[in-house]
């Protein structure tokens, strides 16, 4: 890899790490604002996980080495996938052939151990927040990798950065038949993965509506922080994911430096408008009941499998 | 250009037609079910607006103004007044489960795709992909008939029916004439009102509208 | 006197009933309509040559030799049931309906009487459509006039799936449509003519035609009560009072099969294949042995007319799919003669439930000895339309069957017979159970001399059918026989 595309690579990498935070706290606003109240300020949100990486740690006597290490796994896994996903330019650091895949896992790597670290140390709350957690990513990843397959089958890629090149080469406004579906399968799975309403709220502490928030309501200090912060992440890798495959429109491919000046800035509209998105559903809606969340998930496997096997069929329409 | 442009629109508003079908089918809340259901008619109404400036015929815009105000507008505005008036409850009990709802809903669309491309007959015509989706549709609206318990979505069922079978005219034959399109119209219209009129009898005499209880006649 | 002036006479009468504001006014117009148009018809029907079809409406309205029998059968039917229902519904004192009711009856049932008309006069694929569409909406309220809980079961079961199928046919007529465009078989507009598309078939696609053919059957089967779409009909036909009943049953399912034979010309040409025959023959045989369990196993007499209904349509379904001179000829004569006999089984029934307030077969007893010619007609309608020499029945039965042999159907032939025997059977031992052995309690008895005049014409019709057919009925029929066969004149 050429020297310009490593810096630029890195630096979406760091990008991705600086803005996460950022996305909560808009998403975060938004939702003050709708209720009448203020709401943090941006500063506040960094000064929180600043706070939180100074803080000491209560470890309960029976957790293991999963309890320790668990928070290092899930960062360092969704760093590497954060350096797969592209977000303003078309390449990322780590991409690769077939890198679509290992994306997947690498989330459900993480969130492994995230559920094994919740049951470590034996509380009810952890074992409830793993169980629903399981039971709900069960449904989720087969539809992310369906939706992502059906993106691939169109682009002839399994990279992530290919997906994003290819998109970005057809002509602007050109509205995909069959990916139209994928965009609806990868948005239910983005809000699920975030933890967002109508899935899961990550605001609440009762124990009726806990799914992510059970899972580490034994951690503090720094081990909190580091699980808040991938988790915000995990929000911003499906983000770019949503904005980059779907409106590639700015993705700039390295090689004019007004383009590289540019595309940053389209990224972030890019990326506050899908929050802004994700926001209002959060406005809007309502928790669902969490037998009924699978009903949600079932939506969007049936969306990806309309996308991939409707391409399979009629062949790879417009 | 501009008739790429049109394509896309039709493109487009076809699959969201398609997803908008499946929406109808599992939701669980009436209201939302009708929602969908005008939104559903809209997207027919876009269709065939598209499909008119595309190919020049102009006639078919009076169907999509008539498509637009009798079905987007007027039926939904009767089901929900019928709703209010009824007070009836407003959740739709089913008999299959949503999920499996949703599987059997897929294999229903891919019937259709399936069979349709296989049919080499309708390889001239423009989108050829609308045609599956009309047929779909079809499907979609049967299923929903024969598993949901209330009457008033047996209604609705039969309405998406109509829909599949309009966009359907709409796509091989740029529609019917002129005369023929507005009848249809106007059985449509007045079977909705018709079959208002018997959900109300219906609600008189079985208090509810559960389909469930109306299985005195047998043999 | 054109086509149009034949279907404005219901809308007319229908309107001046609705404005009536006496009893006796809306009596009087009801029957005065019908017996107008009754005689409208025959007059039309045999003064013009009906041989050559009558054009009317820029092509949209055509009366063929096809059209004519179903014509004189819906008008005949409609006259003998509205002179019926006059004496049935229009009763005074404590059973009296109340006057809107009866109105609103009047209005519905000349509007279906018009519906059922269009769909047969209409040479345009969509505006028959519209109308057979139209007979189900104005049949509904038909079958509920009296607003009990099993009528409106009965009315929704009947409107649902009756639109459904139709929606169905729709999407049919869509597809020959789409192929006549594709062969580009002339302009747009009059693509949907059938006598256009008659002489033009051949360059019909046959994939597309064969699809299409499918969807009419399943769409216009459902209505024409075909199995096994057949489920709204026993809950309809025996709910609606009796003078609808046996309009609904012996005409609209005939108007049913008529949009069915139509599209079958077409297809039968455009495949070249006996593809269409062969799904005719399916589904005929299909509905007999459906109907068969029901008639032998079943408590409500007029249910068992229903079942029969499903029977003979399938027999006529079957016998179209025969083919050949002597099956269509026969299928056609047996819609006719169906139409006579279940009309007066029906109206029978109307006495029946009258007399002994009951739907019940084992609530009738002993009907021979309480009232002798009430017994007499419904003994011998019931051997009529079980097939029994020397009824008319008998006589289109054989013809069908005979059709069946010349097509070298042996297998479906002798199935055909043996569900006949069984369902033979069936009748003659409920119609023994009703009528012969002694009475039990005294029934209510009211002389009403305009029902029984209907019923005494209605047998005679019946018997003398079964020896002699009028000629210039015996030449329609063979015309329209020879149309149904692709005889292009």
């Amino acid at each position: 890899m050429s020297y310009s595309r490593f810096i630029l690579s890195l630096a979406q990498v760091l990008l991705i790490l600086g803005l996460a935070p950022a996305v909560s706290w808009f998403i975060k606003k938004m939702k003050a604002a709708s209720q009448n109240r203020v709401g943090p300020t941006l500063l506040q949100v960094y000064a929180d996980l600043g706070k939180l990486f100074r803080k000491g740690m209560v470890i309960s006597e029976r957790a293991s080495w999963i309890f320790h290490g668990m928070p290092y796994v899930l960062f360092s896994v969704t760093l590497v996938a954060a350096s797969m996903v592209p977000v303003f330019f078309e390449g990322s650091l780590l991409g690769f052939m077939g890198d679509l895949i290992v994306f997947v896992y690498l989330l459900a790597l993480g969130k492994f151990f995230l559920a094994l670290a919740a049951l470590d140390t034996g509380t009810s709350f952890g074992g409830m927040g793993s169980s629903r957690e399981m039971t709900l990513s069960s449904l989720a990843e087969p539809a992310l990798l369906l939706a992502l397959f059906a993106l691939a089958y169109h682009a002839k890629t399994l990279s992530l950065e290919g997906l994003a090149a290819h998109f970005n080469r057809q002509a602007p406004f050109r509205i995909l038949f069959f990916t139209l579906p994928a965009l609806g399968a990868l948005l239910i799975v983005a809000i699920a993965e975030s933890g967002r309403i109508p899935v899961d709220n990550p605001a609440t502490h009762l124990e009726l509506t806990m799914i992510h928030e059970a899972m580490i309501l034994e951690y503090s200090g720094p081990y909190l922080a580091l699980i808040e912060w991938s988790h915000e992440i995990k929000q911003l890798i499906f983000l770019s994911l949503l904005a980059n495959v779907f409106f590639p429109w700015g993705l700039s491919n390295a090689e004019s430096v007004a383009g590289l000046l540019f595309s940053p800035a389209v990224y972030l509209l890019k990326i506050f408008s899908l929050a802004f998105v994700i926001g209002w559903i959060e406005i809007l809606s309502a928790k669902l009941r969490l037998f009924r969340v699978p009903d949600l998930l079932g939506v969007a496997y049936v969306l990806a499998v309309l996308s991939l096997l409707g391409q399979l069929m009629m062949g790879r329409w417009m | 250009m501009e008739q790429e442009w049109i394509l896309s629109i039709i493109h487009l508003t076809s699959m969201a037609f398609l997803v908008t079908s499946f929406a109808l089918l599992v939701s669980p809340q009436l209201f939302s079910c009708i929602r969908f259901y005008a939104i559903h008619s809209f997207l027919l109404a876009v269709i065939t607006l598209s499909t008119a400036f595309y190919n020049h015929v102009y006639h078919l815009i009076i169907s999509a103004v008539l498509t637009l105000v009798l079905k987007t507008i007027v039926i939904p505005q009767i089901f929900f007044r019928m709703i209010r008036q009824l007070g009836m409850r407003k959740e739709v009990e089913t008999y299959i489960n949503i999920p499996l709802s949703l599987l059997f809903s897929t294999l229903l669309v891919f019937i259709s795709f399936y069979g349709v491309g296989n049919m080499k007959a309708l390889d001239l015509l423009l989108s050829k992909e609308s045609v599956s989706i009309a047929v779909s549709t079809l499907f979609l609206g049967m299923f929903m008939m024969t598993t949901r318990k209330k009457a008033l979505t047996q209604v609705l069922g039969l309405l998406l029916i109509e829909n599949g079978v309009f966009l359907m005219g709409v796509t091989t034959t740029f529609g019917m004439p002129l005369l023929v399109e507005i009848g249809i119209f106007f059985d449509v219209l007045v079977g909705a009102i018709i079959m208002g009129v018997f959900v109300f009898k219906i609600r008189g005499a079985f208090e509810g509208i559960d389909v469930d209880k109306l299985t005195m006649l047998k043999g | 006197m054109t086509l149009v002036h034949l279907l404005s006479i219901p809308l007319v009468s229908g309107f001046l009933a609705v404005i009536s504001p006496t009893k006796k006014l809306v009596r009087l117009f009801f029957v005065l309509g019908a017996l107008i148009l009754a005689g409208c018809s025959w007059y039309f029907v045999f003064r013009t040559n009906a041989h050559k079809p009558v054009f009317m409406f820029s092509e949209n309205l055509m009366m063929d030799a096809l059209a004519a029998i179903f014509v004189l059968l819906i008008t005949t039917v409609g006259l003998l049931s509205s002179l019926y229902a006059a004496g049935y519904l229009f009763k005074d004192g404590d059973l009296a309906i109340p006057v809107i009711k009866l109105r609103r009856y009047v209005f519905f049932f000349h509007l279906f009487l018009f519906t059922m008309l269009l769909a047969v006069l209409s040479n345009n694929l969509g505006i028959m459509w519209i109308a057979i569409e139209g007979t189900t909406l104005a049949s509904a309220f038909l079958v509920n006039v009296d607003d009990k809980k099993s009528s409106i079961e009965a009315a929704w079961k009947y409107l649902i799936l009756c639109t459904v199928g139709i929606a169905l046919a729709l999407f049919g007529i869509i597809l020959v449509y789409y192929s006549a465009i594709a062969g580009a078989l002339g302009e747009q507009e009059n693509l949907l003519h059938w006598s256009l598309l008659l002489k033009k078939a051949k360059a019909l696609d046959p994939q597309v035609m064969k699809l299409a053919f499918i969807f009419v059957l399943v769409g216009y089967g459902t209505k024409a009560g075909l199995a096994p779409f057949h489920s709204w009909l026993p809950d309809a036909h025996s709910q609606a009072p009796s003078p609808v009943s046996a309009l609904l049953s012996g005409v609209l399912l005939s108007c049913s099969v008529f949009g069915i034979v139509r599209f079958h010309i077409l297809t039968r040409i455009a495949t070249g294949s006996g593809f269409s025959n062969g799904l005719l023959v399916f589904f005929g045989i299909l509905s007999v042995a459906v109907a068969c369990p029901f008639i032998l196993v079943q408590a409500d007499y007029k249910r068992l007319l229903a079942y029969s209904s499903v029977e003979h349509m399938g027999l006529a379904a079957a016998g179209i799919g025969f083919g050949g001179p002597l099956g269509i000829y026969g299928a056609l004569l047996h819609i006719v003669n169906h139409a006579f006999t279940k009309s007066l089984l029906f109206f029978c029934s109307g006495h029946l439930l009258h007399q002994f307030q009951t739907k019940e077969i084992k609530g009738v007893r002993g009907l021979l000895k309480t009232n002798p010619f009430l017994g007499g007609i419904f003994f011998l309608g019931i051997l009529a339309i079980s097939g029994l020499p020397p009824f008319s029945i008998f006589v289109s039965e054989f013809s069908i069957l005979s059709g069946g042999f010349a097509a070298k159907r042996f297998m479906a032939c002798a199935v055909l017979l043996f569900l006949l025997v069984l369902i033979f059977a069936g009748f003659l031992r409920h119609a023994s159970n009703m009528t012969l052995g002694t009475r039990e309690q005294e029934p209510r008895s009211e002389k009403s001399l305009l029902m029984d005049s209907v019923l005494g014409l209605g047998i005679v019709l019946v018997f003398v059918m079964g020896f002699y057919i009028p000629a210039p009925l015996q030449s329609l029929l063979e015309s329209a026989s020879r149309i149904v066969q692709g005889v292009v004149s």
